[in-house]
């Protein structure tokens, strides 16, 4: 009996250890070796630098260039984030400081909410419904408002299609304000209210103990919440598949189309009819592996760290 | 007599949503004087004492009756302007609460908040920390952060804060109960210092403490004040029984 | 004068906080209410039991996506729930105290974010180039191993809640560390895990990237998990992006059903941590 406990004890310890192992570090660097192994005929061919810097696409002459792809995704992802970060951090100050306590959980749910629907319906409803509306809205009315001026006129030139970088961005922005939001809100929640109370026994408004007391005490935190959603709405599909319009250029305007790493994988992953051109998809798979692993690592360390100071 | 007297307590209750956690409390607290706050834990000493900045405005479900005169006026009405009262009445915490920026900027933020700058703002955090006897342990590392001091050095640090902003009454909410002895008598000596400016109340689970700094002391038990006089005569001859039973150990 | 002037701040900076609130609602109800009125029509019984009509004949129904994706959800579900609780198991009981095994766990928490398409590249190389055809096993893989990190992460989270008294109660009967995981601590946490598998539920079920190039699509019935299988995501994307007016409608109700379903495995799930957290070993500090 006693031997019995011993051996299982070890079995056990084993067996989950096992699994620890993988979840944690087989599983990415499997991931990693793979794609790196599926890459090597185009990084054999391209290079690294040649791969990153070419903005030829072109699956006639076998060029692949992934500069249009990955500026495209970089583009989106920093206007999604700088629309999305000042109303995260909004709704973060209304839920913890603001809200009387039913709107609270009001309101929160429906974030909540809002980070539950799945990718693709946020896809669908921006191709079907936003797009149309930008075009036909929202696009003209801005063009208008900014043509007078030389560098922001060029910034909103060209037909207004709703199918381009601006709804991408618009929407790939509401997609990550429940993340970030929750982030934000999760370490506004960590500020020891005597902290607050001091500041308010100086006379200090809401605004003022928010501002002196509540976002320097958990800048951490909350840079932790805008990277993190930098991570998420690099690797996003579905949303941005149906709005950027899949044209392998670098856009010159918001209203132009364009691509990005994971638009060019969902489209042209099933008809990547030669090695080079598939060895290619892989490639981008790797680099959009590699970035989105760096910037989420980063998250999670400014978490980790506003976290360790109140433990 | 009247004309020393800084707040005046009158017939207050307070409500914890539906729970009266504090019974009709009637008491002076006299200009310039040190008035300690003792009694069991759970006894409602500090809630009391947060009614008198009224820091119970900010959650929700508490509720004020009766009435607390500061300033020839009653401040629990609903239109008394909170800011300004909470930087006439100030507040030290249990655990010392440094914000996070310098020294200095700590020191500086109720100044600024008035909109006090330049040389005047210099003068006045010197002299707040010279005040608060901390000047020669921190003049050459001002721009340093404040997490950087040692826990009683924080403590001053925020009692400077405190007073920079020169209020008429500082509470103290058992101020050093997180602290080593050292650094205790350091802060009681300064309180002691500050009441020449300002009226002092303070909160402490430690009798000595009470009996060391205090010119009154009051006793409460279970949300009702149950005496009030000069500390001496408190601690000697105690005109209720529960107040004796208690300051000599006889329940706990 | 001053303090006149920064009360107005307060509120004017107060008040832009609540205009972002609305600004969150007002997308939310956007696109729900979109989704309503548009999908809630065409959710008839036909859409659940008939297959697809030929293209372009108006009717039919989306049963094969629905089966489809029962299929490949459930069996993703079956592989991915032990090795993430195994896992999460792990990094709470044995590995809590070992730096190489909590660096480990942060991974695993990074790799809750990693783009879900990459998992179907993965998948692509590993599992339909070899058999040179698309197949459900392989979005069934794709979707577990996305899946993994989700379990294993909450059902770290949820036992690292169960205090450590309550352990050493159990250790000092003399109990194995697996006897105290088996009676103790996973009895303690259970609502937890079980609210780590339904968000690891409710993510693999609305995803459509990592089976775009894996399952792929098939326009009929098929229980063959070495052949393509429809999916009601994959589904939804080739309808919305085809020319058909009635393809349009039935994705909407797909679309509907779809987000009605996570929307219920969340609220279930946080349903379940309430009930977790009435337990009485997990306390929150509350003010």
């Amino acid at each position: 009996m006693e031997k019995r406990g011993h051996y299982l004890e070890i079995i056990i310890k084993n067996f989950l250890g096992f699994w620890a192992l993988f979840s944690g570090f087989l599983f990415p660097f499997i991931i990693f070796l793979i794609l790196f192994y599926e890459s090597r005929l185009a990084i054999k061919n391209f290079g690294i630098v040649k791969f990153l810097t070419t903005s030829t696409w072109d699956p006639v002459s076998q060029t692949f260039g992934g500069l249009p792809m990955i500026v495209g995704t970089l583009i989106s992802t920093f206007i999604a984030v700088l629309i999305a970060a000042p109303v995260a951090i909004g709704i973060a100050i209304f839920i913890t400081e603001l809200a009387p306590s039913w709107l609270k959980g009001v309101i929160t749910s429906a974030i909540e909410l809002l980070a539950a629907i799945p990718s693709i319906i946020y896809g669908m409803w921006g191709f079907l419904i936003l797009a149309n509306f930008m075009r036909s809205y929202v696009e003209p009315f801005l063009q208008k408002i900014f043509s007078p001026f030389p560098l922001l006129g060029k910034l909103f030139s060209g037909p207004p299609t709703g199918i381009d970088v601006f709804t991408t961005s618009l929407v790939l922005s509401i997609m990550i304000i429940p993340f970030m939001a929750s982030v934000v809100k999760d370490s506004f929640n960590l500020v020891p209210s005597v902290m607050k109370e001091s500041a308010y026994s100086l006379g200090a408004t809401k605004w003022e103990v928010i501002k002196d007391v509540v976002i320097p005490y958990t800048i951490s935190g909350i840079t932790g919440g805008l990277v993190l959603s930098t991570g998420r709405a690099l690797g996003e599909t579905m949303a941005v598949t149906f709005l950027a319009g899949n044209v392998a250029q670098i856009p010159s305007s918001l209203f132009y189309p364009f691509t990005t790493i994971t638009v060019a994988l969902a489209n042209q992953f099933t008809e990547a009819d030669t090695p080079l051109y598939l060895s290619s998809l892989f490639y981008l798979s790797l680099i959009l592996f590699v970035l989105s692993f760096i910037i989420l690592s980063f998250a999670k360390i400014m978490v980790l760290r506003l976290q360790k100071r109140w433990k | 007599m009247k004309k020393n007297i800084e707040i005046e307590v009158k017939n207050l209750n307070f409500y914890y949503g539906e729970k009266l956690v504090l019974k009709n409390i009637n008491l002076s607290i006299y200009r310039n004087k040190i008035t300690a706050l003792i009694g069991p834990s759970g006894c409602g000493k500090t809630t009391f004492l947060r009614c008198l900045n009224r820091m119970h405005d900010l959650y929700v479900g508490n509720r004020y009756e009766g009435e607390i005169i500061f300033e020839g006026k009653n401040i629990l009405d609903k239109n008394v302007d909170l800011i300004s009262l909470r930087a006439k009445i100030g507040m030290v915490f249990q655990k010392p609460t440094p914000f996070p920026m310098s020294i200095f900027d700590n020191v500086a933020y109720g100044l600024r908040l008035k909109g006090i700058k330049g040389s005047e703002l210099k003068e006045r955090v010197e002299k707040a920390l010279i005040d608060a006897a901390l000047w020669d342990e921190v003049k050459d590392k001002l721009r340093e952060s404040a997490f950087s001091l040692s826990g009683g050095q924080q403590q001053r640090l925020c009692i400077a804060r405190a007073i920079a902003v020169e209020p008429k009454v500082l509470l103290f909410d058992e101020p050093t109960s997180a602290l080593d002895p050292i650094s205790t008598s350091k802060i009681e000596e300064l309180i002691v210092k500050l009441k020449s400016k300002i009226t002092i109340v303070i909160v402490t689970h430690n009798m000595q403490q009470a009996a060391r700094i205090s010119d009154y002391t009051a006793f409460m038990y279970l949300g009702e004040l149950i005496e009030i006089g000069p500390t001496e005569k408190v601690f000697t001859t105690p005109e209720k029984k529960l107040t004796e039973d208690y300051i000599t150990g006889r329940f706990g | 004068m001053r303090i006149y002037r920064r009360k107005v701040i307060n509120g004017v900076m107060l008040f832009i906080s609540f205009l972002t609130a609305l600004y969150g609602l007002f997308w939310l109800f956007w696109i729900l209410g979109t989704l309503f009125v548009n999908g809630f029509r065409y959710l008839t019984l036909d859409l659940f039991l008939q297959d697809p009509t030929p293209p372009g004949i108006e009717g039919g129904g989306l049963r094969h996506a629905f089966v489809g994706h029962i299929i490949i959800t459930s069996l993703a579900t079956l592989i991915g729930i032990p090795i993430g609780v195994c896992a999460g198991i792990y990094y709470a009981e044995y590995g809590r105290n070992s730096k190489f095994f909590m660096a480990l766990k942060n991974i695993t928490d990074i790799m809750v974010s990693t783009p879900s398409i990459i998992m179907g590249a993965v998948m692509y190389a590993l599992m339909v180039v070899p058999f040179k055809q698309f197949n459900a096993l392989s979005g069934i893989l794709a979707l577990a191993l996305l899946m993994v990190p989700v379990i294993s992460v909450t059902t770290y989270e949820m036992l690292d809640l169960v205090p450590h008294t309550l352990r050493e109660a159990a250790y000092a009967l003399g109990a194995y560390k697996w006897q105290i995981i088996k009676d103790v601590t996973l009895r303690a946490a259970k609502f937890g895990i079980l609210t780590g598998i339904l968000l690891g539920v409710a993510r693999i079920s609305g995803e459509t990237a990592p089976l775009l190039f894996t399952s792929f699509n098939n326009a009929y019935l098929s229980f063959d998990l070495f052949k393509p299988m429809a999916t009601l995501t994959v589904t939804v994307f080739n309808y919305i992006m085809g020319p058909y007016d009635y393809w349009h409608k039935q994705a909407w109700a797909a679309a509907l059903f779809l987000t009605l379903l996570v929307l219920v495995l969340s609220l279930l799930a946080k349903a379940l941590l309430y009930f977790g957290t009435l337990n009485p070993f997990k306390w929150k500090e509350k003010r």
